[in-house]
């Protein structure tokens, strides 16, 4: 079985398996099928993707630098420089704050494209406390040159991303969201391409953009509205950088545009719609949902979204307010 | 192979030529001090060690420098351009202006620049991908890494210096410049090192000390065969060559006013 084969199975499979567990297996797919110069690096975390199976087969192509973030990005651009394409993988935020200066030299200033893989965005990791949660992670990658930003919504675009990071030149932060199961935001196939915001759903009174598996609650939220009689559109924005300001423009008379986000209130997803619409002629008003400005206190991944506001039901509620404003 | 004679020669050149780009950096300065004590490794390393073709600057099987302590960028510059890299033209016009030869040197592997430098403590994770590259490649190039010692504070070096052993590099060289100075004192008065050859011989390097201004100690240090990854440790002196400069801490950087520059001139002539 392949595992980034598009099939109704698979669709079944990758929600069970969550995010984590389909990297590994995809990886050693698409170094059999589609990029033989694409290698697994990873900071002592290999066994949460399911590496195992890569690590026997393609023993070449996994290189584990121990607990060495920096090491990690400083080897991958230089394996990059080389003519390889390195996935270093790691928890999101050792990777991106930790060994940020090494990411803003090798990848940002050289464009070395290193791809970035950073698991446990936002809060599914939470019980570990904020130490294990990234919730900067966008701002940290957004500001830095030459880096696509890019946070799929579940498994299916997982595979898609990872296919597509597999021939891109320049460098990458995929940020990896959720626990399992994981929702499963597409039921079929459908067209993917870097910087192409998805409409999930239709709707003319206010617009919804967010992505990750938070997708899942932001779908919950619309279908709450429009039992009220408001009408939502729903944009999964995977990729926050570049951004589909097409897409944007076109929501721009919209009553409301909400971003939701599992991140700190700056520099996330919801700065990056904010700060485009600052200098278009037609702005929105907008309601940025996210995880706020101070760190979340450890709690399991249910609790924390109910924590900061963004389970379905409470951004509905939220939504409705600032409407009533 | 050039003779001692050919190699003294050529290190002076190179320190005439960091001068000229010191002096004409005008009141910025420039990184006299760790510049003048790099000089005999990278002589050595350009002279007679390593493979390389500026006519074929891309091509696979060159051996690969990297200068992870960049703010030397004025020797690197000097000596590439004795490598036939760099034009006099480009040394004239180094370190001012809108040349792209400035502080810190950019990637540019027409000019024989592997990586961009300037935030220390990278160089190492570099240079221990690149081997790692080169191995999976079947390539028989060697990287070379040259580390200052003040630089060896960053923990970055340690996660790097431990990956090259871990992973059997035995294509990569370690030089360390260690003159002995860091931008506020004395290395072991701002943070002790340590057993500087028992740490690194501890992760399973072959640790060898040399003269670092003495070109056929280095040549030799650098041409001993071994089946470990490989430090040198090169003993140096901060500011090399120039009387007032040597081993002074305010020569890290500095600018050098006419009287300077004509002393300097006269200093390494001699």
């Amino acid at each position: 079985m392949s595992m980034i084969e598009i099939s109704k199975k698979n669709i079944r499979v990758w929600s069970m398996l969550g995010m984590r567990r389909i990297i590994g297996p995809a990886v050693k797919d698409i170094v059999e099928q589609i990029n033989d110069k694409v290698l697994f690096a990873t900071a002592d975390t290999g066994r949460y993707y399911a590496y195992d199976d890569l690590l026997k087969t393609h023993p070449d192509h996994v290189v584990d630098v121990g607990i060495a973030e920096q090491n990690l990005i400083g080897a991958g651009a230089g394996l990059q420089s080389e003519g390889f394409n390195v996935f270093a993988i790691t928890y999101a935020t050792f990777l991106t704050a930790r060994a940020l200066d090494q990411i803003r030299v090798s990848l940002g200033y050289m464009g070395l494209g290193v791809k970035l893989l950073g698991e446990a965005g936002g809060m599914c990791d939470g019980n570990f406390s904020m130490t294990h949660m990234a919730l900067e992670d966008i701002a940290n990658t957004r500001a830095i040159p030459n880096m696509t930003v890019i946070c799929p919504a579940d498994g299916m675009e997982l595979v898609k991303t990872l296919v597509a990071l597999s021939t891109m030149e320049g460098p990458a932060y995929m940020r990896i969201t959720g626990r399992f199961p994981i929702p499963v935001i597409y039921k079929e196939d459908y067209d993917f391409r870097i910087g192409k915001a998805v409409t999930l759903r239709e709707g003319r009174d206010i617009a919804l953009i967010s992505n990750g598996t938070l997708l899942g609650e932001v779908l919950k939220t619309a279908s709450i509205l429009a039992e009220q009689g408001i009408d939502c559109k729903v944009i999964n924005l995977h990729t926050v950088k570049p951004l589909d300001e097409e897409a944007l423009r076109e929501i721009a008379g919209y009553r409301l545009v909400v971003t939701a986000e599992e991140h700190m209130l700056y520099g996330g997803l919801g700065s990056a719609v904010a700060e485009f619409y600052a200098q278009e002629k037609t702005r929105p008003r907008m309601l940025m949902l996210s995880v706020g400005t101070q760190y979340p206190n450890a709690a399991e991944y249910d609790d924390l979204l109910k924590n900061c506001g963004l389970t379905g039901e409470q951004m509905a509620v939220r939504i409705a307010e600032k409407l009533a404003e | 192979m050039k003779n001692r004679e050919e190699l003294e020669a050529m290190a002076r050149r190179i320190r005439l030529n960091i001068l000229k780009m010191t002096y004409q950096s005008g009141l910025k300065g420039a990184h006299l001090g760790g510049g003048m004590s790099v000089v005999e490794i990278l002589t050595v390393l350009y002279g007679n060690i390593m493979k390389y073709d500026p006519a074929r600057y891309d091509m696979p099987e060159r051996d690969r420098l990297i200068l992870s302590k960049a703010h030397a960028a004025v020797a690197l510059y000097a000596a590439l351009h004795e490598a036939g890299y760099l034009t006099e033209e480009d040394i004239d016009q180094a370190l001012h202006g809108d040349s792209m030869f400035f502080e810190h040197p950019k990637r540019s592997l027409r000019h024989g620049i592997e990586f961009s430098g300037g935030s220390l403590g990278q160089g190492l994770s570099l240079g221990m991908g690149t081997a790692l590259a080169l191995k999976k490649k079947g390539l028989p190039s060697r990287v070379y890494v040259i580390l200052g010692d003040g630089e060896c504070d960053e923990g970055s070096v340690w996660e790097a210096a431990a990956a090259v052993t871990h992973f059997g590099l035995t294509n990569l060289t370690v030089i360390i410049d260690r003159n002995g100075l860091q931008f506020d004192g004395r290395k072991e008065d701002i943070l002790n090192p340590g057993d500087t050859e028992a740490r690194w011989r501890s992760l399973g390097y072959e640790v060898l000390t040399a003269d670092g201004h003495d070109v056929e100690e280095l040549q030799a240090a650098l041409l001993r065969e071994s089946d470990r990854p490989k430090v040198i440790i090169a003993r140096t002196v901060k500011g090399k060559g120039v009387h007032f400069a040597e081993n002074e801490v305010t020569w890290h950087t500095g600018r050098l006013t006419d009287e300077l520059y004509q002393e300097a001139i006269r200093d390494v002539n001699d």
